[in-house]
């Protein structure tokens, strides 16, 4: 169980850190034009099904 | 020949009481369905968890609230971000609202997974990826001030404080023009409110400016508001015409004087390059370098 929550925690800190290093990417110079790049477009689209399922019980525990 | 679009009804078309045909700068809302979308989720979260319980309600409710706050939040952060990036000299965002709303997402999404029983590690988990998503969607805020190479620092922070003012006054016109339900008065003072940008640009690029316009960019432009404001107040409630000629008139007077000066200071940017230039050629004859 421990080891469980430590890979669990290991991978949210991974995904927490290369999402920080593309938002710094992405506010560069492409950000100005208030356009989303490819990266963008499919973090925004998985962040929003990720809310949906969540929201509606599609995303459980298993 | 290609025509301008426009027809009676249309905010720019063409009207018994005079025709612009300069173009209207077009203005794209920095926000968009993007942020908008985010608000969605909350009220399906909201909506769904009735029925399940009171600590599943509870729990849904928070999580619907959190995802809300964490939406309008990155909206008025995209709004602040485009007005940063819109102008030469600005301060960062007081409040890091997009950071902000990524940690809230992040939140809600904890209190939403927690309401449809998914344990505390595994919506801890989904939470982490929320935020890390909501951060590599919107990015970071503007984390440092923007300033112009080779100006003192001090001046463009009275420039920055006396743009915000003029900024502050824009809106507030456009707010009370709004009230007035008259789309080709909202583009005319949207026009207007054209040239006052031009001259904050201009101010901006060369803060030496902002003496020679400082009664342009406070009070003649908080005069402009206070008409505004009554104007639309009369007009809204009874259209007068005579009003609407006077308020008109008043606008294109204005917007002829903003356009002067704005011609004037940069007519004397000009003769300071010249100047420069000259006070160059002459020393560098001096020096016995020849210039063809």
């Amino acid at each position: 169980m421990i080891r469980f929550v430590t890979l669990l925690l290991l991978a949210a800190v991974i995904v927490a850190v290369g999402a920080l290093a593309v938002a710094v990417w992405a506010s560069g110079d492409s950000a100005r034009s208030g356009k989303l790049n490819g990266v963008q477009k499919v973090a925004y689209v998985c962040l929003f099904f990720l809310m949906s399922g969540i929201a509606v019980g599609w995303l459980g525990a298993d | 020949m290609a025509q301008r679009y426009g027809g009676t009804y249309s905010p720019t078309g063409k009207s018994a009481d005079g025709y612009d045909a300069r173009p209207l700068k077009a203005t794209v809302s920095p926000t968009g369905a993007r942020s908008n979308l985010l608000f969605v989720p909350g009220a399906l979260l909201a909506f769904l968890s009735f029925g399940s319980g009171p600590e599943a309600l509870a729990l849904g409710l928070g999580g619907a609230a959190t995802w809300t706050l964490g939406a309008w939040l990155t909206r008025e952060g995209l709004k602040a971000e485009a007005a940063y990036h819109e102008r030469k000299v600005a301060r960062r965002p007081a409040l890091p609202r997009k950071i902000l709303g990524s940690l809230l997402i992040g939140g809600g999404t904890v209190l939403a997974g927690m309401s449809h029983d998914v344990g505390l590690t595994g919506s801890a988990l989904y939470g982490v990826i929320a935020a890390a998503l909501h951060l590599t969607a919107f990015g970071l805020d503007p984390l440092r001030n923007k300033s112009l190479e080779g100006v003192d620092e001090f001046q463009q922070d009275r420039v920055a404080r006396v743009v915000d003012e003029a900024e502050a006054h824009l809106t507030a016109m456009m707010g009370a023009i709004r009230r007035a339900q008259d789309p080709r008065l909202e583009a005319r003072v949207e026009r207007f409110q054209q040239s006052v940008r031009e001259m904050l640009r201009t101010v901006e690029e060369d803060p030496r400016d902002l003496t020679a316009s400082r009664r342009f960019l406070g009070v003649y432009l908080m005069g402009a508001r206070d008409a505004t404001i009554k104007f639309a107040d009369i007009y809204a409630r009874d259209r007068d015409v005579g009003a609407k000629s006077d308020y008109l008139m008043l606008l294109t007077d204005l917007e002829e004087n903003y356009v002067a000066k704005t011609r004037k200071l940069l007519e004397d940017s000009n003769t300071d390059l010249t100047v420069e230039i000259d006070v160059l050629r002459d020393r560098l004859q001096r020096e016995g370098v020849r210039l063809d």
